[in-house]
């Protein structure tokens, strides 16, 4: 049946794609169908709306699941295959690859009336002209019939093969990536630099010794770097997370697994990935464990080195040996290698020497060294030498050398590669040092021999002479050389072994230290006659190099002498000491009788002191009877007495009376020297008033007049002061005027005691008493003289006094440490004054 | 007026002394009379009777063979029936030391043998002036 293409098409299938086209083009009188006006509501409505939809759609209607399709179905039909065929088709006969699979779940929409959802369902369809394996993503929906049964099934689908290949292509590049990387033994990071979350795989976290969850901060990963390492990786990270280098990241660093504290080198590549405004978005790589690399290049290195130095030491050690090593090469002798003792040995300068003809630098050298390199190429072995004399230049000057050597040869086959190593050693200053000190022996062996002090060396245990000096063969030993050398000491002289010199010679032996004596008594005897020596003698041990003491060298000096004169000194010393003991003794017992004298002296004083008072009481006794008694003659008889006899009489009053003041005076005087008076503060004032009152009488006769200022307390014997001013004031009234009433002033002031120095005065200050009258005064120069014993200025009988009174007023004001002038004062009379130190200020 | 006269009591080994003090006091004190010891321990044993009239005033030589003029004053001071008798120390010698001690032992004056019968008179007026004066 021809369908008419004009016939106007049903309007559910208007504007229904190339699907809407063929559905209305297919003939459907031959289906159960039948022609698509006459199709139940419910399959236009819902062919309609699947035409219209841009989704995959697809549709099995009634019992015999005929198949409709729209347009964004039709590409998972493939180019050959289903399409259009299937169109109208049954559904058994559309899908037999796969009918099994789908209808169950068709039957499962029917009958249930809910939609079934499957994701990625691998339904492999035939299609390209072939089976291929198709996936789908589809929903199976009921639709329901114009009787409101279910009259079909809608099947929502989109092919998602691709997707789910890609998927897969993934999962297995994936898969294979993991494989490589962990057949690589690679570890692998990944870090988000938004949430600052790091994470990896097993092996790195293995590694790092850090926990196996998932992700941690970063910070925690850094830490299992080793902290040398820390800053630098740090810094790297930085760098390629902002965008330094494309985000690229290679750095070698080393970890340290927390757990186990082992150490690997690891190589991190990696890269960072940035999203908007350059921001880093992620930052992943791997991690290479490069620790045998690393060690093993360094092992390589090392060994390296340690060829390297080792070569540079040989050389080194050549060059610098102590011995020199030259190699000359050829047959002209060219210097191939000479190390430093060569150069220094011949004072050559390396370039100057390396590579030329030996005989060519060094032509003086030719006439010693020549022959010995002709010895080595015929007989074809090494030549030795020791002590061998060369002449060599050095500094401009030939010089004999000694050298010890061995020239080896090398190569002789061949006369142009033949090659003589020469290694030798300079012995020269050996030679020249034991030169000087075979010199040295022999001037020491000559030193002893001619020494003037007696010299001798022993050798070993057994103490054989071995040298002896003329001194000490002819003035101690008296043998001759011949008598006692190599002979034992104590074989030679047997009388030795009573004294003390071979045990002291054996300690010298045994203990290496020295031994010196003085003054020492030794006997030789010769002839059977006994010699006796002092001596003064060393026995100083021989050493040999390794401290070994071999023998004793022994010097002696005689000092028989001096012992002898030392002695006798000794014994006159004795005697002088025993008479100055004998003297001590004289002088003790003078001593003694000195002490008695003193003693006696002191009863002496005692009883001059006992004599005074005696005087004083038993001298005055009879006088004062004798004026007593003459003063009652005169008093009774008066009337029966001539004028001579009372002018006798007078005289005899007189006399007894100068005799009383004499004595009186005496006495005072002798009594000032009395020392050790006790000091005593001492009024001045009560003692001026007693005085005044003693001379009361006299004063009132006298018709006198005295004044006086306040007085200070002194330190002074108070009798004596009484004595000073009595006699002072007794003086001023004794030598005044016979027709003018005396005037006394005693005045009191202090000075300063530098001002009194001419004095002989020390103190700080001063008192300054001054007794001044209007007397007689003194005579002109006669000032100092009055102070003089017996001293007397004036005609006996002008003025009465026995000429001690002023004598004892200095006396005791001298005592105690003062000083008293008199002067003439310029109109009349006299002033004396007193001068007593301050030593404590005591004010009245 | 024999029983007004009152007695002094001398002591002295001098018998020139003894006789000039007698003389003088006679002519200053004619209702005194001197009863004259030549010995301190007679003076001292006649003092100790004690039935008799005691000495107004007493003189003391100091030296005198035996007992002393000083042992003689603390005698007296020492016995309280002669304590409040004045005593005048009469001696050739005058040593202010000497006076010092006899006044602290309870010497009432120390007068010095003058060398004028004229003196002698005028001191013991004075001297027994004072004393009695000192100690009525």
């Amino acid at each position: 049946m021809k369908v008419n293409k004009t016939q106007k098409s049903p309007k559910f299938l208007q504007a229904g794609g190339e699907m809407g086209r063929l559905i209305r083009e297919k003939d459907w009188s031959s289906t159960s169908l039948g022609s698509p006006e006459n199709w139940p509501v419910s399959l236009k409505f819902a062919i309609g709306s699947m035409l219209r939809t841009a989704f995959p759609k697809f549709i099995w209607w009634g019992e015999s699941l005929l198949c409709f399709y729209n347009d964004a179905y039709r590409p998972s039909l493939g180019k050959e295959g289903k399409h259009p065929i299937i169109l109208g088709q049954k559904g058994e006969r559309a899908w037999p690859e796969i009918w099994g699979t789908i209808k169950p779940l068709i039957d499962q929409v029917w009958n249930t009336g809910k939609p079934i959802w499957m994701e990625d369902q691998l339904i492999p369809i035939y299609r390209n002209g072939k089976m291929e394996d198709v996936y789908w993503t589809f929903s199976y929906s009921a639709l329901l019939g114009d009787d409101e049964n279910v009259g079909g099934v809608l099947v929502t689908c989109t092919e998602t093969t691709k997707a789910v290949l890609n998927l897969k292509k993934l999962e297995e590049s994936e898969n294979q990536l993991a494989f490589a990387i962990n057949a690589a033994e690679l570890s692998t990071w990944d870090y988000n630099p938004i949430t600052n979350k790091f994470s990896g795989n097993q092996r790195l976290k293995s590694w790092f010794g850090i926990p196996r969850k998932s992700e941690m901060d970063l910070q925690i990963a850094l830490k299992a770097i080793i902290p040398s390492d820390q800053a630098r990786v740090t810094k790297e990270i930085n760098a390629a997370l902002n965008g330094a280098n494309d985000g690229k990241y290679d750095i070698t660093y080393s970890i340290q697994n927390k757990k186990n504290k082992e150490i690997k080198i690891v190589h991190a590549l990696g890269r960072a990935w940035f999203g908007e405004n350059n921001k880093a978005i992620r930052f992943n790589g791997i991690l290479q464990d490069v620790t045998q690399k690393v060690e093993a290049e360094k092992e390589l290195q090392d060994a390296y080195e340690k060829i390297r130095n080792e070569e540079k030491q040989f050389r080194n050690i050549v060059q610098n040996a102590p011995v020199g090593i030259a190699i000359f090469k050829g047959s002209t002798y060219r210097v191939e290698m000479a190390n430093n003792s060569v150069l220094r040995a011949l004072d050559k300068h390396a370039d100057k020497f390396l590579g030329q003809n030996i005989f060519k630098v060094l032509p003086e050298m030719k006439p010693d060294i020549a022959p010995l390199f002709k010895e080595v190429e015929q007989k074809q072995k090494s030549v030795r030498g020791t002590e061998f004399k060369v002449s060599i230049k050095r500094k401009g000057k030939i010089q004999n050398s000694y050298f010890d050597f061995i020239l080896y040869p090398i190569n002789l086959e061949n006369e142009e590669t033949q090659e003589i190593m020469l290694v030798a050693n300079e012995v020269t200053d050996y030679i020249v040092a034991r030169n000087i000190l075979k010199e040295h022996e022999n001037q020491f062996r000559n030193l002893v021999l001619q020494s003037p002090i007696a010299m001798a060396i022993l050798r070993g245990k057994d103490l054989k002479i071995e040298m002896a000096n003329e001194k000490m063969l002819n003035h101690f030993w008296r043998r001759t050389f011949t008598e006692v050398i190599g002979k034992r000491i104590i074989d030679v002289f047997p009388e030795l072994k009573d004294q003390q010199y071979p045990a002291e010679l054996g300690s010298v032996i045994a203990t290496g230290n020295p031994i010196r004596n003085k003054e020492s008594k030794a006997v030789v005897a010769k002839n059977g006659e006994n010699i006796e020596f002092y001596i003064n003698y060393n026995y100083l041990p021989l050493k040999e190099l390794d401290d070994k003491v071999t023998g004793v060298m022994i010097t002696v000096t005689d000092v028989t002498d001096q012992v002898l004169a030392k002695e006798k000194l000794l014994n006159f010393s004795r005697e002088l000491e025993k008479q100055v003991n004998e003297r001590t003794g004289l002088l003790q017992s003078s001593n003694e009788r000195l002490e008695q004298s003193i003693k006696k002296l002191e009863n002496a004083n005692d009883e001059l002191e006992s004599f005074a008072y005696v005087s004083s009481h038993d001298l005055q006794e009879p006088l004062r009877k004798i004026q007593m008694f003459t003063s009652r003659i005169l008093e009774q008889e008066q009337l029966n007495l001539s004028e001579t006899t009372k002018k006798y009489f007078d005289k005899i009053t007189l006399s007894a009376s100068r005799m009383r003041t004499l004595i009186d005076d005496l006495l005072s005087f002798s009594r000032t020297y009395k020392e050790g008076a006790k000091l005593e503060p001492t009024d001045l004032n009560l003692i001026v008033e007693q005085v005044l009152e003693n001379l009361s009488v006299i004063i009132e006769n006298k018709n006198s007049k005295v004044t006086r200022s306040r007085l200070p307390i002194i330190a002074a014997v108070p009798f004596q002061l009484t004595q000073v001013f009595s006699n002072l004031i007794g003086n001023a009234l004794k030598f005044s005027y016979p027709d003018r009433p005396p005037r006394i002033n005693i005045n009191w002031g202090q000075v300063d005691g530098n001002t009194l120095n001419d004095y002989g005065l020390t103190e700080a200050s001063y008192h300054k008493i001054t007794v001044r009258d209007n007397g007689i005064g003194i005579a002109a120069g006669m000032e100092d003289k009055i102070f003089e014993v017996f001293q007397r200025l004036h005609g006996k009988h002008e003025y009465e006094g026995t000429g001690i009174g002023l004598s004892i007023v200095k006396k005791i004001i001298v005592n105690h440490k003062g000083f008293i002038t008199a002067k003439n004062n310029s109109g009349e009379g006299s002033t004396f004054t007193i001068y007593l130190p301050i030593p404590y200020v005591k004010k009245p | 007026m024999q029983a007004t006269k009152y007695n002094i009591h001398l002591a002295d080994d001098d018998e020139d002394d003894l006789e000039l003090f007698e003389d003088a006091i006679s002519e200053v004190q004619k209702d005194a009379q001197v009863i004259k010891f030549k010995k301190g321990q007679e003076m001292i044993s006649h003092l100790e009777d004690k039935g008799l009239n005691l000495p107004r005033i007493i003189f003391l030589d100091l030296n005198m063979p035996g007992m002393n003029g000083e042992e003689c004053l603390i005698k007296i001071r020492d016995n309280k029936r002669l304590d409040l008798i004045p005593v005048v120390i009469y001696s050739t010698t005058f040593v202010t030391k000497v006076a010092k001690r006899l006044a602290s032992q309870g010497a009432n004056i120390y007068v010095q043998k003058p060398s004028s019968f004229a003196l002698l008179k005028s001191i013991l007026e004075r001297s027994i002036q004072a004393a009695i004066t000192d100690n009525p």
